[in-house]
């Protein structure tokens, strides 16, 4: 192989990786919890309207009143929210907002949002509680064991 | 170490792999808690069962019709035997009798017609067998739903059409060789002398023949074409002889398969069954145009070995069950092997 | 003229013997025609990729390329990769595609190396080979994923807390191409975008066969001997040839997965193989020969058999498997078929030459075999 080709072929190698790290950067999906509860920072109570709209990244908005969480999936970090504020004063706010490519699940406060409070409050790392075996797959991996079979079964050509 | 070389060509490195996973498999047996002597009667269980379908490979293979992935073809005819003894409501050894005579008359005539159209072929065999092999299951499957089949025990009950899926063939002639002469000692070792004795002496007789007129005639076909024009012998006739028997063979190899497994199977059951035989003969040292009763012996009790030990060892060892992935990996690349080789064939 | 006709008869027998089955089973399924016309275009954005995967090979000689199956693999474990690690939309789908990429290659190189070792036998090689890598997927699959190779989703992996699920849903990436650019007419959807992309790799093997590598495929495919005697380096370009057939159907497997929006782990690519040659076939190729038009035909009828032969049989004599059992029957009896009508071929054409070499034109015997 010439020097140049090695060169061409590195370079290819090397675009497609960083191809590959950008894919995966755009097309990381996040499951949003959108959520209405108050809270408390640094001391200050943030609570949000008592009804509002909510839309992420042009998606059709969603109802909301106090205290609930939506769920809204996403792809990518950079996220814009539309908030449209129903009751009391009518008023909209968009905002900007960033979710780390490697979490997960991300709690997105509302009443952050809205308080403006600093922007490393609106999103933060939501943990799951430890869920528990899917019944559904375990009894059909045991029932697959507890299948009478013939004493000479596997003997049987199935797929070669 | 060149001597361990020649060794290896001799044998066949695959081969010598094989051979050593077995040996080890057996030699850990009784350190894992496995019962051996159970599993020593299962292999033995299953050379009776499987023997006659590996050898029934044997004279395709000296004719230079390549590996016949086509039994699927015999397969049908002995099924074709079975379902009529059966509907004829015969019982015990009439019964098996009878499907023998029965799938033998079908054997032949399937094995010409497929001769004819491999005669045609040549060079293209192994291909064309297979799925020659398929279509022909799947036009059977059609034809177990529409054919007249009246007898209770294989038809569908209520609101089905046809022969059903599986048939057992319990109170028929179920373990009918198996149970010929058996030798039983303590309740997990079990000797099926029967199917056994038929197993060999089917291969005396395919020894015999092959040293026969017409015998060395299908090994001269096969062996050296330009040689066997020469000396005045008919090819294709020879050629269609030698696919008659092989079809004949695996229709009497799926009855005794039947009589020890218990159950008939019909539809997609025939599908794949000529690759387990075909690993076997392969892993037996038999090349696609060279195999001899030693590769047919030797093959079955390998194969077979590894079939029955392989499970029983992993589940006792790792808890896992790999044994389908380890079967799958063994035999085609046993095949694999064989096809990528120059038609060379080990001692 | 009358000869004219006759030819195009024969040349086109396999097209118009299931144009009339077609014919025949249609109105006995009751199947109505939107129906029909609706699966039809999904089935071809669905499959017409894979089929495409198929035609390099026949040019260099080496037959259909029942190895295929090992390009889907690497397509199904590139799809598995992405699900796990959650990567969604088009960049999902174009990740899954990077990561089967190398893989296809290796598989693709290692698939033209052992048919290299076995001229004259490709295809019956490349059938086991399937059977063979399609046991080392399933130890990669099952055994290896969620114990070596970690998998970071747990709900993607069986109870026993390694290997993947049967069952893998792919709702992140779910028809994403089809629907990528929306098309209704007449009440029919139209996956406008998959339609582009199988434009574009017709493009490509138009083009490919034009380069000087498809030419030189083209030779060895004639005659390996003459063109190796001409300085092709004829191995090379069959590898080759396996490589891009391959990669393309590990693509073909991921565009395929996409509109259907499950794999199911151990059992989607095994018989894609068969399909997609089976299809090939019908549209009126034959071992040496295929064209775009062929895959196109072909997809169109062998679909139209799938889809209407279930209905047909159950409407016939009342059983649904009738008409299950008859479509697999099409697909290995069709292939049968083409195989036996290539050997005849071969077997005339042999002997042709072989009249010829002895009727005293040395000279001529090859332009007459070729």
């Amino acid at each position: 192989m010439s020097s140049r080709s090695l060169i061409q072929r590195s370079a290819l190698l090397f675009a497609l990786l960083v191809l590959s790290a950008w894919l995966f950067y755009i097309g990381k999906a996040h499951t949003l919890l959108i959520d209405t509860n108050a809270v408390t920072l640094d001391g200050r109570e943030f609570k949000s309207a008592e009804a509002i709209t909510v839309s992420v990244d042009g998606k059709t908005p969603e109802d909301m009143g106090r205290a609930e969480r939506i769920l809204v999936s996403v792809s990518g970090q950079q996220h814009r929210i539309v908030i449209e504020v129903v009751s009391g004063g009518a008023r909209k706010v968009e905002k900007r907002f960033a979710v780390p490519t490697f979490m997960d699940s991300a709690l997105v406060s509302i009443p952050a949002i809205l308080g403006d409070a600093a922007p490393e409050h609106w999103v933060t790392k939501f943990t799951a509680a430890d869920r528990e075996d899917t019944p559904a797959e375990q009894m059909q991996h045991e029932g697959d064991a507890a299948l009478p079979t013939p004493p000479d079964a596997k003997s049987l050509p199935s797929k070669p | 170490m060149t001597h361990i070389k020649r060794l290896a060509a001799d044998f066949g490195l695959p081969r010598i792999i094989i051979t050593l996973y077995l040996l080890a498999l057996f030699l850990a047996a009784p350190f894992v808690g496995v019962d051996l002597p159970a599993s020593i009667s299962d292999t033995m269980i299953r050379i009776g069962m499987n023997g006659i379908m590996v050898l029934a490979l044997v004279p395709m293979i000296q004719s230079g019709c390549g590996l016949n992935f086509g039994l699927s073809l015999g397969v049908i005819a002995g099924l074709l035997g079975a379902t009529i003894s059966i509907e004829a409501g015969l019982i015990g050894a009439w019964g098996f009798i009878v499907a023998i005579f029965i799938s033998q008359g079908f054997g032949a005539v399937f094995g010409y017609g497929y001769g004819k159209l491999l005669n045609r072929v040549k060079g293209g065999e192994m291909m064309i067998a297979t799925y020659v092999g398929f279509s022909s299951v799947m036009i059977m499957s059609i034809a177990w739903l529409i054919l007249p089949f009246k007898s209770p025990t294989m038809i569908w009950g209520y609101g089905g059409t046809g022969l059903r899926t599986t048939i057992s063939v319990e109170g028929f002639w179920r373990h009918i060789l198996d149970d010929f002469l058996v030798i039983q000692i303590g309740d997990n070792f079990k000797f099926p002398t029967g199917a056994v004795l038929v197993f060999i002496l089917m291969s005396l007789l395919i020894w015999v023949f092959f040293h026969l007129k017409t015998g060395t005639a299908i090994t001269a076909v096969g062996s050296n074409p330009t040689y066997a024009r020469a000396s005045g012998i008919n090819i294709d006739r020879m050629r269609i002889v030698s696919v008659m028997m092989s079809t004949m063979l695996g229709a009497l190899g799926i009855l005794i398969f039947e009589q020890s497994f218990g159950f008939i199977q019909l539809y997609e059951g025939p599908l794949y069954m000529a690759f387990p035989a075909v690993a076997a003969i392969l892993i037996g040292g038999a090349g696609v145009n060279k195999a001899t009763l030693t590769n047919v012996f030797i093959g079955a009790a390998l194969y077979q070995g590894i079939l029955t030990m392989t499970p029983s060892i992993f589940n006792a060892v790792l808890k896992v069950d790999m044994s389908d992935v380890i079967r799958i990996i063994v035999s085609n690349g046993m095949i694999l092997y064989a096809l990528t080789r120059k038609s060379k064939v080990a001692k | 003229m009358i000869s004219k006709l006759r030819l195009f008869l024969i040349e086109n027998a396999v097209v118009i013997l299931f144009v009339l089955l077609i014919a025949f089973a249609i109105p006995v399924s009751g199947l109505p025609a939107s129906f029909l016309l609706q699966e039809i275009l999904t089935r071809l954005g669905r499959n017409t990729f894979l089929v495409i995967a198929l035609l390099l090979p026949i040019m260099a000689g080496m037959g259909l390329n029942f190895g295929m199956v090992l390009g889907a693999m690497a397509g199904q474990i590139g799809l598995i990769f992405i699900t796990d690690w959650g990567v969604v939309g088009l960049p999902g789908l174009l990740l899954a595609m990077i990561i089967s990429l190398p893989i296809s290659v290796f598989l693709g190189w290692l698939c033209g190396s052992i048919m290299n070792l076995a001229k004259g036998r490709e295809m019956v090689t490349g059938f086991i080979l399937a059977f063979f890598m399609n046991g080392l997927y399933m130890m990669v699959v099952l055994y290896a994923m969620g114990s070596i190779i970690p998998v970071f989703n747990p709900e993607m992996l069986l109870s026993r807390g390694y290997g993947i699920r049967n069952v893998v849903g792919l709702d992140g990436v779910r028809q994403c191409l089809d629907n990528l650019i929306p098309l209704k007419i007449a009440g029919l959807n139209i996956p406008v975008f998959s339609f582009l992309i199988i434009a574009a790799v017709s493009w490509f093997i138009v083009w490919f066969r034009k380069t000087k590598l498809g030419q030189d495929m083209r030779a060895a495919g004639q005659d390996r001997a003459v063109s190796g005697a001409a300085g092709i380096p004829v191995e090379q370009t069959r590898i080759v040839a396996i490589i891009i057939s391959t990669v393309l159907a590990g693509i073909g497997q991921i565009i395929f997965l996409q509109n259907l929006g499950t794999i199911n782990t151990t059992s989607s690519h095994e018989q894609i193989g068969m399909f997609s040659i089976a299809a090939l076939l019908i549209g009126g190729a034959s071992v040496t020969k295929a064209s775009i038009p062929n895959v196109i035909v072909g997809v169109i009828l062998f679909h139209l058999l799938f889809l209407v032969s279930p209905m047909a049989g159950k409407n016939l004599i009342g059983s649904g498997m009738l008409g299950e059992y008859f479509r697999q029957f099409v697909s290995y009896g069709v292939i049968a078929l083409a195989l036996v009508l290539y050997e005849w071929k071969r077997a005339a054409q042999e002997h042709a030459s072989r009249a010829t070499l002895r009727g005293g034109a040395p000279a001529d015997g090859k332009e007459a075999a070729a």
